[in-house]
């Protein structure tokens, strides 16, 4: 068995650690003898997204993301909202999840355009939105009820009718900081504002991911289970840092 | 009246903090001073007729302070500088506290001053410097700036307050601090790497891949990709754009044949001016790293603007010892402590780096605190290429994570690959301490890694089992 894992924009897309989920992903499926292939796709590429089964997209810096959105709307919008619509698996923190969204507006007014293949809209704030974050996901994730992480940005991102919160913020700010909604669902893609390395403590959430990319090529996948100890241990001790700080 | 007892009530306050043994007093007696006269900063530099040098940037700010300071002093000059690196508004007041008398006049010729980036504004615009200094622009904690960009922005606005006159000394290998020369009433002056040798043993691995830490992939005034022709470390080197072809500017002080010999330092050539037949200067440094190299190589383009003789930098820069807790070993008994500072990604590799580059076999301590001086999110533990660690198997012996994240970066050592059996989970700093030392033989050392407030907390309790000098003073 093999996982393709497409990681967007690698090269620019990095700000903030978003490297701990490929680690993430990688070892977790390598732990279990699944092979795994990282595919960088980067300015300039438009690749056949129906060859991955995971596409992962972080975050980067504004000056970054403009490149980033020029691009993206210029080499790779259509076949990537098609994979989309066909079920591909897609991971989209921060500048990522914003992206796909249908514009991100800037405090000037100018609106830069996402692919629109989620039905978000996002508004740059007047302050920045910092800090710890735990939230309560809208999915079926097994034992563990929470997901933990770190927000870092001035993005209000409102949820049209045609998605769902991926959670609902117990600490932090969330998608707006208003309706208490973190993230969004749609079909199998998952955006985020938890940045950087939301994976690794949240082992449950990347078998989560692992379990979808994998059942879309190989029908019902069994996944035995890891030592999750340290992760666990890493999710709890986030938990207490979030609700102290 | 009003700067008298500030400065009294500041003094006093040092001297108590430092009676009750609570740390250096290095930020305190500033903030009360600055409570009492919220123009102490501008009124202490009124007074005193001397010249000022500030010294900003991600990394390398202390080191670099502490070589100016080294040569200065062989100089003959009397200065005044924030040794401990304590390096916010309040930090740079506490400095000048303790050495100024109680009515405010400071007996010193040069003040050499590192200044966060953030503060850097308000303390160009109090002291009026003749040079600053920016040593290079670093993603680091982005949780108190948001984005590296927005830390660059802070250091543009602030030297737009440089007086006419005064000297900027840029590093021409960042293309984000070479893109800093203003072109105003300063005068700029850059320097660089020019090229890069390894001595024998010594295996530099760079690294390449696509996930580096890298905060200037492209050329900012069109977008495209830089071309590098050398890269030293992180996003330094010699760059150029293909497209519009903005490239890194012509170094006026230039390090040539670099020769990096592991932990024991650095052997290097600085060439200035437009004989490299006559002007150049012999370096010979005993701090290790390339990072360092830059270090040393900002500090004599520093000195040479100053009109040091060449004679007294060649000395200063021989006899320079490591800046508290950067690369610092201390001993214990038998056993040894290399305390190495890591507080950003790109700074955090170079140590590694720098520690694997002999290959012999190790016992570290890596410590995660997540306070508001360390940076409230440690994500970018995720960036660091810590994979370097498992990549040798041999290399490691064992690991204790420790800090009060220290979940986190056993997690992170976990996903290397390394083996969780080599990896202890101990969070109080000192029980860390003790776990490691007792895990070498006599005559080994221990491999220290904290973040900034882990390494006040460690030093101190080295402190207080040993003999180690006191921060403030060391």
């Amino acid at each position: 068995m093999k996982l393709t894992i497409c990681h967007l924009y690698p090269d620019l897309m990095n700000t903030y650690g978003d490297r701990g989920n490929i680690i993430t992903l990688h070892r977790r499926a390598a732990w279990r003898g699944i092979e795994v292939e990282v595919v960088p796709v980067s300015v300039g590429e438009s690749p056949d997204f129906g060859t991955f089964d995971l596409v992962f997209f972080g975050g980067g810096q504004d000056k970054e993301q403009r490149i980033v959105c020029q691009d993206l709307v210029a080499t790779k919008k259509g076949p990537l909202v098609d994979a989309i619509e066909d079920g591909l698996v897609v991971l989209a923190v921060c500048g990522g999840y914003q992206l796909l969204g249908e514009y991100y507006r800037t405090r000037a007014g100018e609106e830069l355009p996402g692919i629109g293949a989620l039905d978000i809209r996002t508004e740059a704030g007047n302050e920045r939105f910092i800090g710890n974050v735990v939230i309560e996901p809208h999915l079926s994730l097994g034992g563990v009820r929470t997901m933990v992480g770190f927000e870092n940005h001035s993005g209000r991102t409102y949820l049209g009718n045609g998605v769902r919160p991926l959670g609902r913020v117990i600490v932090g700010h969330g998608n707006n900081g208003r309706d208490g909604s973190e993230g969004c669902v749609y079909k199998n893609v998952f955006g985020t504002y938890l940045h950087g390395p939301l994976l690794p403590k949240n082992p449950h959430f990347a078998d989560y991911l692992i379990h979808k990319a994998l059942d879309r090529k190989h029908g019902e996948v069994e996944l035995p289970p890891l030592d999750d100890g340290l992760e666990l241990r890493a999710h709890r001790a986030a938990i207490a840092r979030a609700k102290r700080t | 009246m009003r700067v008298w007892l500030a400065i009294v009530v500041g003094k006093i306050c040092a001297f108590a903090s430092r009676f009750l043994k609570r740390g250096g007093g290095s930020s305190l007696p500033g903030a009360l001073a600055r409570r009492i006269e919220p123009r102490i900063l501008i009124r202490l530099f009124e007074k005193a007729a001397m010249t000022s040098i500030i010294i900003t940037g991600s990394n390398g700010k202390t080191t670099t302070a502490r070589m100016v300071a080294e040569v200065l002093n062989r100089n003959g000059l009397r200065i005044v500088w924030n040794r401990s690196g304590a390096n916010m508004v309040n930090g740079i007041i506490s400095a000048l506290i303790e050495r100024c008398d109680i009515w405010g006049s400071l007996v010193a010729d040069v003040a050499v001053l590192e200044v966060d980036e953030a503060n850097l504004r308000h303390v160009i615009a109090a002291v009026k410097p003749k040079l600053v200094l920016v040593t290079n622009c670093f993603r680091d904690q982005l949780d108190r700036y948001g984005e590296v960009d927005t830390t660059l922005e802070l250091i543009r606005v602030a030297l737009k307050d440089a007086p006419a006159g005064s000297t900027l000394l840029l590093n021409a290998d960042d293309p984000l601090v070479a893109g800093l020369a203003p072109g105003g009433g300063c005068k700029t002056l850059f320097y660089g790497v020019e090229s890069l040798d390894s001595a024998p043993g010594y295996a530099p691995e760079v690294d390449t891949s696509e996930y580096r830490p890298q905060d200037a992939r492209n050329c900012p005034c069109c977008g495209a990709y830089y071309e590098y022709s050398l890269t030293t470390y992180g996003h330094l080197g010699k760059y150029r754009c293909p497209r519009c072809f903005s490239s890194r500017p012509v170094p006026d002080f230039r390090a040539t044949n670099v020769v990096v010999q592991g932990v024991h330092g650095s052997v290097f050539t600085v060439a200035f001016e437009h004989d490299p037949e006559d002007d150049f200067i012999e370096a010979s440094l005993g701090l290790p790293g390339l990072y360092n190299v830059y270090n040393c190589l900002a500090a004599v383009a520093c000195c040479l603007v100053l009109d040091i003789p060449k004679k007294v930098i060649e000395e200063g820069i021989a006899k320079s010892t490591s800046a508290f807790g950067r690369m610092e070993t201390i001993r214990i008994g038998e056993k040894n402590v290399l305390l190495a500072l890591v507080k950003n990604p790109v700074g955090f590799n170079e140590v590694i780096q720098t520690i694997a580059s002999d290959g012999s076999r190790k016992t570290l301590v890596v410590c995660l605190n997540d306070n508001f001086a360390d940076g409230r999110d440690i994500s970018w533990i995720w960036d660091v290429d810590m994979e370097r660690l498992s990549r040798h198997p041999s290399l490691i012996h064992s690991i204790i994570a420790s800090g009060t994240r220290a979940e986190d970066m056993a997690l992170r050592l976990k996903y290397t690959g390394i083996g969780e059996e080599k990896i202890d989970v101990e969070p109080g700093l000192d029980r860390a301490l003790e776990l490691g030392l007792g895990k070498l033989a006599p005559g080994e050392t221990l491999y220290v890694l904290p973040t900034y407030t882990a390494m006040l907390e460690i030093r101190e309790h080295i402190r207080r089992r040993s003999h180690a000098k006191e921060f403030w003073r060391a």
